[in-house]
This record gives structure tokens, C-alpha cells and sequence, in this order.
């Protein structure tokens, strides 16, 4: 069994700053290519706006032609970053070597996936960047122009408000654990920060001849700051939240439209199965079931256990949620889906201690056994009741 | 000549009184159909006349095609009690196309459909003024115009009368007529207890509608030049597609326990990609965006029923409904084939005749 | 089988008055014979007897059953007998379910009604699981019956011993030049109990002389892999290749060593006192006697107890013996010695210990009761000080302290755990599965360990200890006889497995392991255990439980929950 290690993670104290007088995106993709030229990656995998102009798509890629329809920091999150860099690794490392170019809540997702094997990150650079939030997606498909001023309008005011609601109220919007991290919160001047936090981080800027001399500590300390602010307007959310779906019946009302697509399921990075249990033979009700039911309760309507769907993913995957908010934006129906299950997420994370992707020692809580430090209120037999519970 | 019941007042109301009689005589053992559920609109399934007061039979609205629920409650074919089902024309020959692929039986079911205008999409339904969009609707229905809120697809529909239901309805301003198909249909009607007349269902009505219906198709059909749309146009159109395979989920057609394009033949070594990558000098991530488009519509095209509750579950907005009723008219026209209009036809991709698509064959 | 040809037959036996008399039999039978899909139901008042058997045997025969349900007592008392039944009969004996309707019913629920709506209950949810049951088949796996016993102390010889014959090899392993481990070393004084050196002496060259026990001197073991039956195993020998050998089950026996004193101040160790432990003076007294450094004869000497104990966290149970045996050894050598045994607790586990100490206290030993203690001293005067049991802080001075080091775990114990995957305790020993229910056997099937190597023992113990390890490999691996792995095992569905390797991370018993090339998780089904721990870890339901998979556990409780609230 693994072994119960934490890893704690520090703020890197230093970074290279970047001249960025024409925007992050054009700032970026200059040392994107200078990275590809200089061979420390053959390609770079992402968000490139696609031929019809109204989304972005994950492209893998070393074209000019292709960059330069690229954008670093999308409004929108199309597939989770994380999903998209798996189905290029599930099978194996990629032996050429390339730069995943995502939102934090991607690169956690990403961690995680690593440590389920679905991702093999060997020969691959993590780039970051602070995060302002993504529009949900509806609200920009539709008109795409205005999609785009409304991104930009929001992120030079620093408003949340138009943001995916797991957006608004995001703790996680700057470095995580990825090689690299693109600091643009408190950076001053038309600059950006590029803050390496691994060992490939650091050679990678080397081999492009960037010095990592410029203190960081006005951008950390915004990013605290900023933390700060979003933990108390998390509080608030997640309270309304709680209230909202508090005891079986509220619970089962915020869900009662629920028409079981699963997309929230599909859209999911971290939902990793290839066919969900929930969809498997094992959860079919035979026809003797169906009209028991109905007859017991006088009537019942379909789908049946659309609880125990939401409650069974949750139950599987709600220890690696990272709150992306993808879930919520495929749900046809307007359920507030991430909103829930982010709260539940951030509860069962902290009984562990766990924050998911942050760093790729962590082992995933419930497959380790940690025998006498663990979940004693909740047992309450410690392993010596003479020596008493020594956790924590 | 067909016996027939006019029931005066509201037509939900009607309808109720039929099926709560039903059930209350043992006629049926449970009632099937869209109704209230909380503050949502879901399909029920009741076997207490008590509860029949939650059924909204008429309501223009589609929140998953019924073929789906059906076709997991009678999946094993062993329902031992009858089912009055009330569901729409496009979800009756849904069930019919699942029935010829085994997911479902349509033993001890008795349907009744009723001539449809169409169903309200989600975002009119779930976003606008939901009272004044209903009543917009039935203003155009009863005018025997085609409402502007409904799906594309139900705009543009020509099996708007059902086949294969034992109770054809039509709701009227004054209130709801009931027309027996067949001698269950009539068994039911009878046992309702008021007195049976006889006659037809209102041609004109419904010669009217489906003019109207007709040249909308054409239109709509040019309009989207399906046959011109390339590789090119089929990347544009699907730019947007998250591969989230809602469209897929929600399709009553789309009956596999693990789609193709979900299992691991359709996961790619990292080499693949590679290979593509040095050949185009790009791959789109997750890849076969456009192929599983491609994939989904020649398995089930020849099938569609042109329900349009992919476009509505499409997260980003993807007329997936429209691409899809299109080619699937084009493939059913190859084979002079309606899809659902009869449960014991097969279906053609899995028939083969010797004498059939000559034109195409060489010899 | 398509449903329409399912038979199944649903028996329901009185077990005497047990069940009879608390459950309304008959309601049961009419109210189980309307099901549809139940053939036929019949009850008997004692199936488990001769005649109930052949009537059963005799029953299923004739109406062609596909399935049979019994309904009786707990599946701990009858499963296999009903089963046997079931494979005579020409039906699988998985297609078959026994319901406890005895305990879980009969036996616990007063009222009859209520113990007969139960009842129907249970059968109903059985007869609904037992449709999705699948015919299994016993796997037979050739295995070797020869063993490897790694540790040739007085533990790896005695079990040596006790399985070597002329249809067994033993292998024993060692990886000094002689055998005898600690035990060996001990010819003067000790060892204790009735086990003289003589017949340690004899043991060893029994184990010499046995042409079925080949040892390996100077030698360890480098890797065992494999599973019960069927080990593989490679030996680094001195001198020569290493060498392959095949054994069906391994027996660890690795022994322990002394504490060493010189870690910590409080013994005066490594000072210029006269600081001796036990077998430092077990070794003089076989080379002449026992002398201080100036080569002088002791005059006085302290016994000093528990050394280490606090250190390592325990007692070690023999130690207090053996300074006993030295008191004695002194006091026969030298009637006028002043001997003062300072301990903090005397361990007397027989009477004759008890009255040894009697004996020694006539002779003038004083027998002092300390809290703790400490020595130092010079090379003129040993002294030991300690508190006694009124609190007084007291001083002796001696020419000599002995001490009695605790037992510690051998140091190749973390290596040889490593190489087995076996779980170490908290003292560093190794552990066994459990202490009542799996004594001497480990998580690995087939792997055992005894003697000292699992904690601190006597020569007689370890001995002991040594025969029911052997007595388990005895009774499981008989030459000749074909092994039973495990039927209900799990198993992957590759095309749903993901390869994430949660179910690897969760077996305790390494039946479950990641294949490379296909990318996804499989089952070794000779280790597996069939405790389902993997296929609770699998979120997608990509590893199932034969015999136990969540389609059959799903319908039986669904239908249990289903038929009591709609009662009848």
C-alpha cells in the first residue's frame, strides 16, 4: 500500500519578467516559440480558436499559422484542459516532448489524472497563468464578439462577476503545481512573470536564455491578498449553497429536472471511467422494479435514481473535484451542478487534509490506509485507548 | 370510419378522466406520460389514480424521449400488467426503431399519441416566460400555424399523426377528441363509459399542418446545403463540439451499452498522434471531434426520427438536430423507409436484397 | 440459458423443531409456490442427514433442476455438504444458494409471523440472486511440496526437521558457516528449560544427517517469487552460481539479535567498568571461566535486569532466566560470591523458576526490587546505582555488573520483508496475519514465519513454534495432491479498465498487478483471496467478484427490500 506522505508546497520567491506591452497572449507565444525553437519542446498543446470563430479547441502543435490563432488564457473552457492532455497520454508518455499551455484548475486536474495513470507527464512542460475565471459557455457560443469584450472588459476590472460561478469564488486561480508559472496579478509595468516552480521549469527558461532574478514577492503577496477575498465570498457561496439543497427533500428538488444525460459526468476531467458504474448493468431495474415501485409509491418518475447518480459520482470522485465548474456549463437543464459538488468537494478534501493537484507526492486519499492518524472523531477507537489518540 | 370520443372542457383534464377511469377499473395497472414531478416536468409512471392529477398529456414539451424510458422498463419483455402510454409521435416510433434492435417490448402497451404541433425547446421552456410562450403556441396551433418556439426539427416534421398508437388524441379549443386505432383502442375508449361516436379525424386540419410542414422542410433542407458541406463545413459546424456525447445520450436511437467511440479502440498510443502532428503540423485534442459525428450518424441515421432533443442537450449550442434529421432523410429515402411506422419492419441496413441499390453497385 | 429454461428448485428444511416450530412452514410453501418463476418447492425435516441428502440428490435428478435454493441453516454448517449434492446431481454447484433461515430467522425473531414473513423474504431475494449465478469451475494447480526454510537456528532446523521426508526436500538456508543460530552458541550455561546443549547438539546433526534437508551454508536468498505451491526462488551461494530452486512453501525462521548495550550510557558499556552481558560471559565460561579484565576472579557481581527494555519498548520474557542460570553458575563455581540481582520485575513463568529463586535467596542472593537503575564506574570499582521500590537512591559497588540485553528483531529482517512484501510490527519483528486466527502465517499465502523472528521467546517456544509452522505446511501441501485455488476470485473486464491501478494499491496480497503492454489491471487467480477489495476500489466496475458481483448483490438485496415492504 502507498505510503501517507504530504508534500508541502512553497511559493518560488523569484521569477523572469517579461515585456507583455501588447498583452499576455503575444508575450507568451513569443517564448512559446522561442521554446520550440529551441528544441526544449517539439510542440505545444493549447487553445487555438477554430475555424468557425465562435469556441477554442485543444490543438498539439508547432505551426506558426496555428499560434498565431492561439490564445493562452481563453474566455471560455471548452474540454477541461486536463481531459484533453489524457487522451494524448493515457497510452504511454509521448516521446516527443512537449508544453501544456492551461488554466490551474486544468493543471490540478491533470495531477490527479497523473495519479491515476491516466496521464503520463514525463515528457511534458506544465505552463500556467493566473486565472481571472471563464464565461460560462453559453454565454459566449452564441455571440462570440461579444463573448470576447466581456472576457476581456471583466479581466481589466478585475470583475467576477460574468465568470462560471465555481469562478467567482476560486482559491485555487494562481500557481498550483505546474513547471512553470505565468504571474500576471500585482506584476506591475506592461510585464508578466514567469515563475518556474520545478526542476524542468527552471533549465526550461534557461534554455531559452531567460533570467529568473526579478523578486515575486509583490505578485505573491496580491495572490494572497486576492485569496483572501475569494475565501471569504467562497464562504458565503457555499453556505447559500448548503441551504439551498440542505435535507433530502431541497436536495432532490435542485435536481428534480435532472433528464440523466450525464454530461456533467462526460465533461468531467476527473471522472476517468470508461463506462461509468451508474450506466453499467449493475445499476438496471428490471421491469418488475419499475412497476413495484410505481405501485408502492403510487407513482414515480423517470429517470429513477437520479440521486443516486449525482451521490455515487460525488462518493467517487469528489476527492479530486477541482471546482472547474465544466460540469455545470454541459448541463442542459441549468442545474447547479458544480456548485454543489465543489462544496462537497472542498468538505471530504479537508478531512484528509487533501487539496487535489497540488502537488504529484500527494497520494490520493482513499486508497492509502494510515491506521492510528486518521479519521478518529469518526471512529473513535484509537489503535491504544490507554495511550489515548495522538492525531493531530 | 373510426369510433371516437369528444370530451368537453380542458384537454389535460380529458385525458385524465380516461386514463384515471383506466386505472381505476384494472384496465391498466399503471399510466405513463409526462406530468409534474415537484416543480419539474418528467415522465411518470403511476399506479394510483390519485396521482393521475400530476399528468400533463398535452404539454408541449420534451424533457428526454420517452422511447428511452420505455425501452428500460419493458427491456426482457415480461411486463405483466397493462401500461397506458401517452407520449408524442416522434418518441412512439423511437420506441418502435429500439423494439427492432431487442431494447425494448412493446408487450401489454397501449399507446396514446396525439397529433403533435411540435415541443417547446429547453431554453424557451426553462428560460422565457413560460406561460406566454404556451400560449403563443397554442394560438399558432389552433390556427394551424406552425409555432415559432419549437424545435427546429419538430417545425420541419412530417410524421406529426402517430403510427402505431391505439389512441390517436387531438386537443381542440373546446377540448380533447380520442380516436380508436385499433380494438384495444376501442376497448379503452368503451370502458370510459360514455357513448362512442363515429368518424374521422379532421383531414383538412391535418393536410393543412403538413403542407405547411412539407415546404418548411425543403426550405429548411436548402437552406442548410447539407450536400455541399464537406469536410470543411463539417469541421465549422462542429468547431464548438466539446465531445461531451450528450446528442448520443439523449437519442432514443442510440441504444449501445458502450458507445464505439467511447471505448478504448478509439484511444489513441501517443505515436498516433505524433504521426498526425508531423503530417499536418497540427491535431486537434481530444481527436475525432468530426468522426464521431460522422460515426454516430451512420449508425443510426437510417433510424432518426428527427425528435430533436440532441440539439437541446448540446451544450454549445451545435444544430446537431438538424445535420442529423437531414442526412437521416437522405439515407431513409434511399431505402423508401420510415422509420418506426411499423414495430415488425427490419430495419434496412440490417436486410439484404439482392435486388436493391443497383444504381450503385457496378455490375 | 434463456430464462424460460430456468428451473429452480427451492427446499426448504425444518432442521427438526429448530426452524419448524418458529416459522409457519406451510405459509411459507403456498405463499413461495405461486412465484413464477420458481419450479418447484418442497420441504424436508432434516436435509443435512443420510436420508435428507439422497432425497435431495434423488429430487433434483428427477425434475431436471437448472438451480437449486435451499433454505435452512447458517452456509458455515452446510454450504459445502448441500454443494457436494448439487455437483452429484449434475448441477454446478455455484448455480446453487443457501439461505440461513435458521439463525438469521428462526433463532432470533420471536414472533412467527414475522420470523415467516422474513423467511419468504429471504428466500425470495435468494431465488432472484441465484438467476444470475454462473457456473464456476474448480481450478486444480500442480504445486511442489518441497520447502525453503531460510534461518538455520534451532526454529529453521526444528521446522527442517519436522517436514523433511522422502516425498519432501527441504532447502535450508543460512547465512553463517554453522548452524545453530543463538541457540547453538549457548553451551555452558544455558540454554534454559529442559533442553540441554546435548539435544541442540543432536538436533543439528539430525539436520546433517537427513538426506531429504539439503542446507546452504554462508548463503542467502535473493528473491522468492510466486505463490503458494509454486514458489520460485534464487540462492547466492559462496563460490559457486547462484542457484534456482522450486518449493511449494517457505518457512522464514530468521532468528534475533542481542540489544547492544553500548547505545546508550546507562550500562556503563564501553566504559572502563567491568560491564559483562549474558553471552559475553556464556562465552568465557566455555573457554575456562568467568575473569575480570586484570584476569582476577569476580568476588561480587550485580545481576542487572531489563536492559534495553525501556529502549525497545518491551520485556523480553527469557532474559530474567537466563541471569537466574548465571546466579547459578556462580554460586556452584564460587559458594561465597556476593551476588545482588537487581530487577524491576522477575519473570517467573514456571514453578521451578519460582522455586530456583527461593533456592538462590538461601544461598544468599539479594533479590532487590528497583524502579530504575543505572552503572558506571572505573576500572577499579563497578557501580550500580538505582532506586528502590521505597524510593531510596541506593549504590552498590561490585567487581563485576552482568547484564541481560532484550531481544531485538535480526537485522536482515526489513530485507527479507522487502523481498516477501510482509508487514512488519511496531517493534521491527515480523508480524503474523493475526494474532488468534493466523498464527505463524503471513499475507502471503504459503509463506510462514516462527521463532524468535517473530518476537522474543525461549529455546522451547521457538521449538514449539517451529512444529505448528510446520504442522500448517504438513496438513496444506501434501505431495501428490493437487491445490485448490480460490474459485470465487476477481477478475478484470479489460475493455472497461482504465488502468489506474486503484485496485493494484488496495490488494493486501499482491494478487492484482498492471500489465504493461495491454495497459490494464489483471488478476492473478492463484493468490487471489476473493476478499473483494479491489472490486469496492474500482469506481467504473471494470474488476468483478465472481460469484459475489454487484449485478447478483444488487437483485438479491433489491428484492429483499422489495418484498418486505410489500408484504406477502
Amino acid at each position: 500500500m502507498e505510503k501517507n506522505m504530504k508534500a508541502k508546497t512553497v511559493t518560488p520567491s523569484k521569477g523572469a519578467l517579461i515585456p507583455a506591452s501588447n498583452g499576455l497572449n503575444p508575450a507568451v507565444l513569443e517564448v512559446l516559440k522561442k521554446g520550440i525553437e529551441s528544441g526544449f519542446f517539439s510542440a505545444v498543446l493549447l487553445p487555438v480558436k477554430v475555424p468557425s470563430d465562435d469556441s477554442y479547441a485543444w490543438v498539439l502543435t508547432s505551426q506558426d499559422s496555428l499560434l498565431e490563432k492561439a490564445n493562452v488564457l481563453p474566455p471560455v473552457m471548452t474540454v477541461q484542459g486536463g481531459k484533453a492532455l489524457s487522451s494524448l497520454t493515457k497510452h504511454g508518455a509521448s516521446k516527443m516532448k512537449i508544453a501544456a499551455v492551461m488554466r490551474p484548475c486544468e493543471i490540478r486536474a491533470a495531477i490527479e489524472l497523473a495519479k491515476l495513470k491516466q496521464i503520463d507527464l514525463e515528457n511534458v512542460l506544465l505552463i500556467s497563468m493566473d486565472c481571472p475565471g471563464a464565461l460560462p459557455i453559453q454565454n459566449y457560443v452564441d455571440n462570440p464578439i461579444e463573448g470576447e469584450k466581456n472576457f476581456s472588459d471583466a479581466v481589466q476590472n478585475d470583475d467576477v462577476e460574468p465568470m462560471r460561478p465555481t469562478c467567482k469564488t476560486c482559491t485555487h486561480f494562481s500557481i498550483t503545481s505546474p513547471d512553470l508559472h505565468i504571474a500576471t496579478m500585482g506584476v506591475t509595468g506592461d510585464s508578466i512573470l514567469l515563475v518556474p516552480s520545478s526542476a524542468k521549469g527552471h533549465s526550461f527558461l534557461d534554455e531559452v536564455g531567460v533570467n529568473v532574478e526579478t523578486d515575486a514577492s509583490s505578485w505573491s503577496s496580491e495572490i494572497e491578498k486576492l485569496t483572501e477575498a475569494r475565501k471569504s465570498s467562497k464562504q458565503k457561496a457555499v453556505a447559500e449553497i448548503k441551504e439551498q439543497t440542505s435535507g433530502f427533500a431541497n436536495f432532490a428538488e435542485v435536481l428534480s429536472k435532472c433528464i440523466s444525460c450525464h454530461n456533467c459526468m462526460s465533461v468531467c476531467p476527473v471522472c476517468y471511467c470508461r463506462r461509468c458504474y451508474f450506466e453499467s448493468d449493475v445499476s438496471e431495474l428490471s421491469t418488475e422494479q419499475y412497476m413495484a415501485r410505481s405501485a408502492q409509491k403510487g407513482s414515480i418518475r423517470l429517470s429513477q435514481d437520479v440521486l443516486l447518480f449525482h451521490l455515487g459520482r460525488m462518493s467517487h470522485m469528489t476527492m479530486s473535484c477541482v471546482s472547474c465548474g465544466s460540469c455545470e456549463d454541459a448541463c442542459p437543464v441549468d442545474i447547479p451542478i458544480a456548485q454543489i459538488f465543489s462544496a462537497v468537494g472542498d468538505d471530504s478534501q479537508s478531512l484528509f487534509e487533501y487539496i487535489p493537484g497540488m502537488s504529484p507526492d500527494d497520494p490520493l486519499p482513499l486508497r492509502i490506509f494510515s491506521k492510528d492518524k486518521e479519521l478518529c472523531d469518526i471512529e473513535r477507537i484509537c489503535a491504544d485507548p490507554l495511550k489515548g489518540c495522538d492525531s493531530k | 370510419m373510426k369510433k371516437f370520443l369528444t370530451i368537453k372542457g380542458d384537454a389535460d383534464t380529458a385525458i385524465q378522466g380516461l386514463l384515471r377511469s383506466l386505472l381505476e377499473k384494472g384496465e391498466v395497472g399503471a399510466v405513463f406520460g409526462l406530468g409534474k414531478s415537484g416543480d419539474a416536468i418528467s415522465y411518470l409512471v403511476i399506479s394510483d389514480p390519485a396521482k393521475i392529477d400530476s399528468l400533463c398529456p398535452t404539454l408541449p414539451f420534451m424533457p428526454a424521449n420517452a422511447a428511452n424510458h420505455l425501452s428500460k422498463i419493458t427491456a426482457g419483455g415480461n411486463l405483466a400488467e397493462k401500461i397506458a402510454v401517452v407520449i408524442k409521435p416522434c418518441e412512439l416510433r423511437g420506441f418502435a426503431e429500439l423494439v427492432k434492435r431487442e431494447s425494448g417490448s412493446p408487450k401489454n402497451l397501449l399507446f396514446i399519441s396525439p397529433v403533435c404541433g411540435g415541443v417547446l425547446d429547453f431554453d424557451t421552456f426553462y428560460k422565457g416566460d413560460r406561460d406566454k410562450e404556451l400560449s403563443a403556441y397554442w394560438n399558432d396551433v389552433y390556427s394551424n400555424e406552425i409555432p415559432s418556439n419549437i424545435r427546429p426539427t419538430c417545425s420541419i416534421c412530417e410524421y406529426f399523426e402517430p403510427f402505431n398508437a391505439d389512441i390517436t388524441f387531438q386537443p381542440t379549443t373546446e377540448g380533447c377528441e380520442l380516436y380508436s386505432n385499433t380494438p384495444a383502442g376501442v376497448g379503452m375508449l368503451e370502458s370510459y363509459g360514455e357513448k362512442l361516436s363515429e368518424g374521422k379525424l379532421d383531414n383538412s386540419r391535418i393536410e393543412k399542418l403538413s403542407s405547411a410542414r412539407l415546404s418548411n422542410r425543403e426550405k429548411f433542407f436548402d437552406g442548410l446545403k447539407l450536400e455541399e458541406m464537406e469536410i470543411k463545413g463539417l469541421v465549422e459546424a462542429f468547431g464548438k463540439c466539446l465531445g461531451c456525447h450528450g446528442c448520443s445520450s439523449v437519442c432514443p436511437i442510440c441504444y449501445c451499452a458502450l458507445c464505439a467511440f467511447e471505448a478504448k479502440e478509439n484511444e489513441f498510443k501517443p505515436e498516433i498522434f505524433e504521426k498526425e502532428l508531423a503530417k499536418r503540423g497540427g491535431v486537434r485534442v481530444p481527436p475525432n471531434t468530426v468522426f464521431f459525428h460522422l460515426g454516430r450518424i451512420a449508425h443510426m441515421a437510417v433510424s432518426c426520427v428527427g425528435c430533436g432533443m440532441c440539439s437541446d442537450a448540446c451544450p454549445v449550442d451545435i444544430p446537431v438536430a438538424s445535420i442529423f434529421t437531414r442526412a437521416g432523410d437522405a439515407v431513409q429515402k434511399v431505402f423508401d423507409y420510415i422509420p418506426g411506422e411499423k414495430f415488425d419492419e427490419p430495419v434496412p441496413l440490417s436486410t439484404f436484397i439482392e435486388d436493391e441499390l443497383t444504381e450503385v453497385e457496378d455490375s | 440459458m434463456s430464462e424460460n429454461t430456468y428451473k429452480i428448485g427451492v427446499y426448504i428444511c425444518e432442521c427438526g423443531p429448530n426452524i419448524a416450530d418458529a416459522v409457519d412452514i406451510d405459509r411459507v410453501v403456498e405463499t413461495i409456490s405461486k412465484y413464477p418463476d420458481i419450479f418447484i418447492v418442497k420441504r424436508h425435516k432434516l436435509l443435512c442427514s443420510g436420508p435428507g441428502k439422497d432425497f435431495l440428490h434423488e429430487d433434483i435428478v428427477t425434475e431436471g433442476l437448472t438451480h437449486v435454493v435451499v433454505a435452512a441453516c447458517s452456509p458455515k454448517d452446510h454450504e459445502t455438504t448441500f454443494a457436494n449434492i448439487c455437483k452429484k446431481s449434475g448441477v454446478n454447484p455455484y448455480l446453487y444458494q443457501l439461505i440461513n433461515i435458521r439463525e438469521q430467522c428462526a433463532w432470533m425473531i420471536k414472533d412467527k409471523e414475522a420470523a415467516t414473513d422474513k423467511v419468504i423474504s429471504y428466500i425470495r431475494a435468494g431465488v432472484r440472486r441465484v438467476k444470475y449465478h454462473s457456473s464456476l469451475e474448480q481450478k486444480e494447480l500442480e504445486s511442489t511440496p518441497d520447502v525453503l526454510v531460510v534461518g538455520g537456528g534451532i526454529a529453521g532446523i526444528e521446522s527442517a526437521l519436522n517436514l523433511a521426508s522422502t516425498e519432501r526436500k527441504v532447502y535450508l538456508v543460512e547465512k553463517s558457516g554453522r548452524l545453530g543460530g543463538t541457540a547453538g552458541e549457548f553451551e555452558g550455561i544455558m540454554p534454559y528449560g529442559s533442553l540441554s546443549p546435548e539435544i541442540v547438539k543432536s538436533k543439528i546433526a539430525d539436520a546433517q544427517a537427513n538426506p531429504n534437508i539439503e542446507v546452504f551454508y554462508d548463503s542467502i536468498v535473493e528473491s522468492i517469487i510466486g505463490f503458494f505451491g509454486n514458489f520460485e526462488v534464487t540462492v547466492v551461494r559462496p563460490n559457486e552460481d547462484n542457484i534456482e530452486l522450486k518449493v511449494g512453501s517457505v518457512v522464514i525462521a530468521t532468528g534475533f539479535e542481542l540489544f547492544d548495550p553500548s547505545k546508550t550510557d546507562k550500562y556503563g558499556f564501553g566504559s572502563k567498568a567491568n560491564v559483562m552481558t549474558v553471552r559475553e560471559i556464556e562465552m568465557k565460561a566455555k573457554t575456562g571461566g568467568v575473569t575480570l579484565a586484570d584476569g582476577t576472579t569476580p568476588k561480587s557481581i550485580a545481576l542487572v535486569h531489563c536492559a534495553g527494555r525501556d529502549e525497545v519498548g518491551y520485556c523480553s520474557g527469557v532474559c530474567c532466566n537466563s541471569l537466574l542460570e548465571i546466579a547459578d553458575y556462580f554460586k556452584s563455581k564460587h559458594p561465597n560470591i556476593e551476588i545482588h540481582d537487581v530487577h524491576r520485575n522477575l519473570c517467573k513463568t514456571s514453578p521451578e523458576e519460582a522455586e530456583r529463586i527461593s533456592n538462590l535467596e538461601e544461598k544468599g542472593v539479594v533479590f532487590t526490587r528497583v524502579s530504575d537503575v543505572s552503572i558506571n564506574g572505573d576500572s577499579s570499582k563497578t557501580i550500580v546505582e538505582y532506586t528502590d521500590s521505597k524510593g531510596t537512591e541506593k549504590t552498590i559497588d561490585v567487581d563485576l555488573a552482568i547484564i541481560a540485553p532484550a531481544i531485538i528483531p535480526g537485522e536482515d529482517t526489513p530485507q527479507v520483508a522487502q523481498m516477501l512484501d510482509l508487514t512488519i510490527d511496531d517493534f521491527g519483528f515480523f508480524e503474523e496475519e493475526h494474532l488468534m486466527t493466523g498464527s505463524f502465517k503471513t499475507s502471503v499465502d504459503g509463506v510462514f514465519v516462527t521463532g524468535c523472528a517473530i518476537g522474543p521467546k525461549g529455546i522451547l517456544d521457538s521449538v514449539g513454534q517451529a512444529q505448528s509452522a510446520a504442522g500448517n505446511i504438513l496438513s496444506r501441501l501434501v505431495p501428490g495432491k493437487k491445490l485448490h485455488p480460490e474459485v470465487k476470485t476477481s477478475e478484470v473486464i479489460e475493455s472497461l479498465c482504465t488502468g489506474c491501478q486503484t485496485c493494484v494499491t488496495v490488494c493486501s496480497y499482491g494478487a492484482t498487478s498492471y500489465d504493461e503492454i495491454r495497459r490494464v489491471s489483471s488478476v492473478n487467480e492463484a493468490i487471489c483471496r476473493g476478499c473483494g477489495n479491489c472490486v469496492g476500489s474500482c469506481p467504473s466496475g471494470a474488476i468483478r467478484a465472481k460469484h459475489f458481483t454487484e449485478k447478483q448483490l444488487f437483485q438479491e438485496v433489491l428484492e429483499a427490500i422489495a418484498s418486505s415492504e410489500i408484504s406477502g
